[in-house]
């Protein structure tokens, strides 16, 4: 006759360890740290999702076909723009073009200039990344419209902004005068002159001279009286603000 | 075996490879490196517009929220728009000078938590909607790749345990008891994955874009770029110009690194060669094209593409050093597992 002892009862000392205790309690053939099937297919589709938006995004650039077109801006959009990853990547494509630089002039009101000055400006727009958003300033003007005209149309009403921009951060201007400069790069054979005579080298930023790289292509001018009187009598620091009342607006 | 066999191996086969890349659990060290340099980065990058805040991000600076409104409001034009856009920026709520300062202060801090690992992985989701906020409403005016880069690394921060190394979060875990070994993780894995995803995409366009102009085939396309003075920055590369062969050379092989970098960067055997013409192709930019945030930001983002264990054997000795700074003098065995 065979005797077999009662299997003791669970007491608090002959408890397995917290992570044995895990791994009897886990589906058999998990390893620990790993997913349900459930989860994995969740996340599966989740990633696929996000990595073909990640890849329609650039493809949508134009030229592109209007299926990808489709696919991308009427069902992705939203989540494109949600997440900041609507972009193209195309970094110095399709051509490094030409450089730009703003010019900008303020004048009072007896028509005499106070101050002139551009940007980037790599004398007065420090640290570099600085500079470079003023660069990015001068660059972004650009808006791709349907015609040349309406392009030339968004390019200005960037200007009047930045000229408005000014006229209030220089409160004695009545006038500012903004010019778009198109600043194109030398030739390799212009370089080589410059080197070989150094004479030359004050023409590598001259406007308009020797080599010719600089070219005006769009000027605007804003008073004082273009800009509506809300906008004119803002707040521009946070002692201004403070001491209206935290009224004040912001440029 | 039967034909249905087969498929089913295959599928089998298939899912095995698919569960393998993605849910694999790996060591976070990686994603934790990253952390610390994309923080650093988010951090200079938002407390250099420290300089002209209310003229980049006020309702009326540079870019006045109507003008970018009405720029967004283009693509909604036409047959092919949107169904809608979800373009969201929290300046655009912002009206007054005082609150844009405290709004911008607290996005520092939580840059500089996130650069030193302080609540990480809440820090990783309010770093990446602060980043989001400040971009959006630059865009289109003031923006440019780094911005892009800084936001992407950030959504991939803080879907994986971006703070279990090289952080605060980690010494006082250690100080509570914690283990000191840090176990792998799915979700620092899916992490890894979407950005060395996302950096594959990013090069393949990037090329794709480039091969659309006639200057990448010309060999003329880093000419220009060299000789563009806006750009120009610690080095006048203007040199170039008595090498025409250099210059071909120079850009041709950036077209093709770009163009094979989604296939190369892969296999063990080129993976070192295209991360090392990374750094170069990069490091160039740093020095040459004025964009050093830019290019700093990319090497971060290629640091995806390096081992757990690689990173290890080069941060853990900085970091310990760093940790053995915090905890003292008595705390020496747990500095050296903060790492």
């Amino acid at each position: 006759m065979s005797f077999k002892a009662p299997a003791a009862p669970p007491m608090k000392q002959n408890r397995p360890p917290a992570q044995e205790r895990e791994a009897q309690q886990r589906p058999r053939g998990r390893k620990p740290g790993q997913l349900s099937m459930f989860v994995k297919l969740v996340v599966s589709l989740l990633v696929s999702w996000h990595v073909a938006a990640v890849f329609l995004a650039p493809l949508s650039i134009q030229p592109t076909s209007p299926l990808v077109q489709r696919i991308a801006q009427y069902y992705m959009q939203w989540y494109l723009d949600a997440l900041y990853i609507n972009h193209g990547y195309h970094f110095f494509a399709p051509d490094p073009g030409a450089g730009h630089l703003i010019r900008y002039q303020v004048i009072d009101d007896r028509g005499v200039i106070k101050e002139q000055g551009e940007f980037p400006s790599k004398k007065d727009n420090w640290p570099r990344l600085l500079y470079h958003r003023y660069f990015m300033l001068a660059e972004q003007c650009e808006v791709g419209a349907p015609s040349e005209a309406e392009a030339n149309q968004w390019r200005d009403d960037f200007l009047k902004a930045y000229a408005r921009e000014l006229l209030r951060t220089h409160p004695s201007a009545a006038t500012v005068r903004v010019t778009r400069v198109i600043h194109y790069p030398l030739r390799p054979e212009d370089a080589i002159r410059i080197k070989e005579d150094p004479s030359l080298e004050q023409y590598r930023a001259a406007p308009l001279e020797y080599p010719p790289t600089y070219k005006v292509e769009a000027e605007v001018t804003q008073r004082r009286n273009d800009l509506d009187q809300t906008q004119a009598t803002q707040a521009t620091s946070w002692r201004q603000d403070v001491a209206s009342g935290w009224q004040g607006g912001v440029r | 075996m039967s034909e249905r066999g087969g498929i089913r191996g295959y599928v089998a086969d298939a899912w095995g490879a698919w569960d393998t890349f993605w849910f694999t659990p790996t060591n976070p060290a990686t994603l934790s490196a990253i952390r610390v340099f994309t923080g650093a980065m988010l951090f200079y990058t938002h407390l250099v517009w420290s300089f002209d805040l209310s003229g980049f991000f006020g309702q009326n600076g540079w870019l006045p929220t109507q003008l970018v409104h009405r720029v967004h409001d283009l693509a909604n034009s036409g047959p092919d728009a949107p169904s809608f856009r979800l373009i969201w920026s929290y300046f655009d709520y912002i009206h007054s000078p005082t609150v844009l300062w405290i709004v911008h202060v607290a996005a520092l801090l939580v840059f500089f938590f996130l650069m030193i690992g302080f609540f990480s992985r809440t820090m990783a989701v309010l770093a990446y909607l602060i980043a989001i906020s400040y971009a959006a409403r630059v865009t289109p005016g003031a923006y440019f790749g780094l911005d892009k880069i800084n936001c992407l690394l950030a959504m991939y921060l803080m879907l994986g345990p971006c703070g279990a190394r090289y952080s605060l979060d980690r010494i006082w875990r250690l100080r509570r008891g914690a283990p000191r070994e840090v176990p792998p993780s799915v979700a620092a894995n899916v992490a890894i994955r979407l950005i060395q995803l996302h950096m594959c995409i990013i090069y393949l366009f990037s090329a794709l874009g480039k091969l659309q102009g006639e200057s990448w085939w010309t060999g003329e396309a880093v000419w220009i770029s060299a000789a563009n003075l806006e750009y120009q920055f610690l080095i006048d590369l203007t040199w170039m110009a008595n090498h025409p062969l250099l210059v071909s050379f120079l850009t041709h092989a950036t077209v093709y690194w770009e163009l094979s970098y989604s296939a190369l960067v892969w296999p063990r055997l080129t993976r070192p060669w295209v991360l090392l013409m990374a750094v170069l192709v990069h490091g160039g930019i740093v020095v040459a094209f004025g964009m050093p945030t830019f290019g700093l930001i990319m090497i971060v983002g290629n640091l995806a593409f390096v081992s757990p264990e690689t990173v290890r054997r080069w941060v853990d000795p900085m970091a310990n050093r760093v940790a053995l700074m915090l905890a003292g003098g008595g705390g020496q065995g747990r500095a050296a597992a903060a790492a």
